[in-house]
């Protein structure tokens, strides 16, 4: 389990790492934004977004496996969308042994969707946590506008 | 279906913290939109009553309730808990202080740890931290009006409180991920209302022994939460309080068979998806056995779903009401 706020940032001298705090959390929201946008089961645009994440972790110089590990986080609540698969009308494509069930075009389409824009989602919130330190980036939100009760109650966790 | 509630309750770790792609951009505007209106309120609300003092005592907690979140117990099944903390912050220093405490934890989660999505943080906060709080507070004020002011009717109280808190948390996620139309409402609730009934056990038991051990060593501290809303006939108005919960909670979970008298229990994907290339697609001929069995043993199956959620959660509701009007009639 994660033991302590300190131990999420990753130390480097990258691009990322200097850039300001507060451009990096409103960059890192408009693109998990972005990527909550795109309509479920258009292949092209996740490839690209794919690329644009695969890009932020190499420009922040941040380690492969941790992102891959960290990412894992969303995996076991991919279970609350799987039922898709079957409940969404449309084209047959399988036909789960014993229950009866069948899997349908459609219904894929969109389980595999939400599972990348989570994937891709939460490796843009590791690389803005990995390479930003906490201080830095209770400090952003401070200059952001977060009000000073909430702000002071960060700085005591 | 009811093998995939099943199996999904089993498999399924607490998935209260949600994460980004599993609810639509709508559904989460209006979450973050609800929850800064309710967070905005709640900093004016403390604002007239935190001292400079405790303001330490409210980052104290929550770096309690984010150490105490890490901390897993295993639930009956292969599954594991852990405390959310809502309820306890709620009656140790009032409803909106706890609102604040649990929108810091959960936005430290989010940020740091990627416990729960961004984009989702407006739901997250409401689910686990505006929800809990408010359903703990009531729900102890009022149990522990039938209870009485001993230290085991703080017990109880602080159980009961613990428990609904989390059912009502899971209540909305579930309610939130069928708007999104990421989960039916006819699986999604009766499988959260499953595990977090479960779960919400290991949450009244510590909610309850951390108020038995705070009640012993710093009785002042129980008073402070009392203190928040003084000035009003809470008494009553708690009980009230206590009452319109559980019926929400029923209503919530009353909705699922309901959903599910539709063929495929879908409205929203339905709507998205359309029902026009299920009916013109040629390739029915793929699977013989299909056309037939599948839309009435889906019906059954999501009718089925629905009633079993509806007996757990009626049947844990009617025993805490039970307790209740018991412990009212001995006492008066």
């Amino acid at each position: 389990m994660h033991a302590h706020l300190a131990d999420q940032y990753q130390a480097g001298q990258s691009l990322a790492h200097q850039l300001d705090p507060r451009v990096k959390v409103v960059a890192a929201t408009l693109l998990i934004l972005l990527l909550n946008l795109t309509p479920a089961g258009v292949w092209p645009a996740y490839l690209l977004l794919l690329a644009v994440v695969v890009a932020l972790v190499i420009f922040a110089e941040i380690n492969w496996w941790l992102v891959l590990r960290r990412s894992a986080l969303v995996l076991p609540f991919a279970l609350a969308a799987a039922t898709l698969i079957f409940t969404v009308p449309g084209r047959p494509i399988w036909r789960l042994p014993v229950t009866g069930w069948t899997a349908t075009l459609p219904g894929l389409t969109r389980f595999i969707s939400i599972l990348l824009k989570s994937w891709l989602s939460v490796q843009v919130a590791i690389v803005l946590a990995a390479s930003t330190r906490f201080a830095d980036l209770v400090w952003a939100l401070q200059a952001l506008r977060l009000p000073a009760l909430l702000v002071s109650t960060f700085s005591f966790m | 279906m009811a093998h995939l509630i099943l199996a999904s309750s089993f498999l399924s770790p607490p998935a209260l913290h949600i994460p980004d792609g599993f609810l639509s951009l709508p559904v989460a505007i209006v979450g973050w939109l609800l929850a800064a209106v309710i967070v905005r309120w709640a900093l004016r609300r403390t604002g007239e009553h935190l001292g400079e003092r405790q303001v330490p005592l409210m980052g104290v907690l929550a770096a309690f309730i984010f150490a105490a979140q890490m901390l897993n117990f295993p639930v009956a099944g292969g599954t594991s808990g852990h405390l959310l903390g809502g309820a306890l912050a709620a009656i140790l220093m009032g409803p909106w202080t706890a609102t604040l405490i649990m929108t810091c934890v959960v936005a430290v989660q989010a940020l740091v740890f990627q416990d729960g999505g961004l984009l989702a943080l407006g739901w997250n906060t409401l689910n686990m931290g505006v929800l809990t709080a408010f359903t703990g507070y009531f729900v102890y004020r009022g149990a522990r009006r039938g209870f009485g002011a001993s230290q085991a009717g703080s017990v109880g109280a602080g159980l009961a409180a613990g428990w609904l808190s989390v059912m009502v948390g899971a209540a909305a996620t579930a309610v939130e991920l069928a708007a999104s139309g990421t989960s039916p409402l006819s699986v999604a609730l009766p499988a959260m209302a499953g595990v977090h009934a479960l779960i919400g056990i290991g949450e009244g038991l510590i909610t309850a022994s951390a108020l038995a051990l705070i009640g012993r060593s710093r009785p002042d501290l129980l008073q402070a939460g009392a203190s928040s809303t003084a000035g009003r006939p809470a008494a009553a108005r708690s009980a009230a309080a206590l009452w319109v919960v559980l019926l929400l909670a029923l209503l919530l979970v009353a909705i699922s068979p309901l959903a599910s008298d539709r063929p495929d229990g879908l409205e929203w994907v339905a709507k998205q998806e359309g029902f026009g290339d299920r009916a013109l697609d040629p390739s029915y001929e793929v699977l013989p056995d299909y056309s037939a069995p599948f839309v009435e043993n889906q019906t059954a199956s999501t009718i089925l779903a629905g009633v079993l959620g509806v007996l757990v959660v009626t049947g844990a509701a009617y025993v805490v009401g039970q307790m209740r009007r018991r412990r009212e009639r001995t006492q008066g």
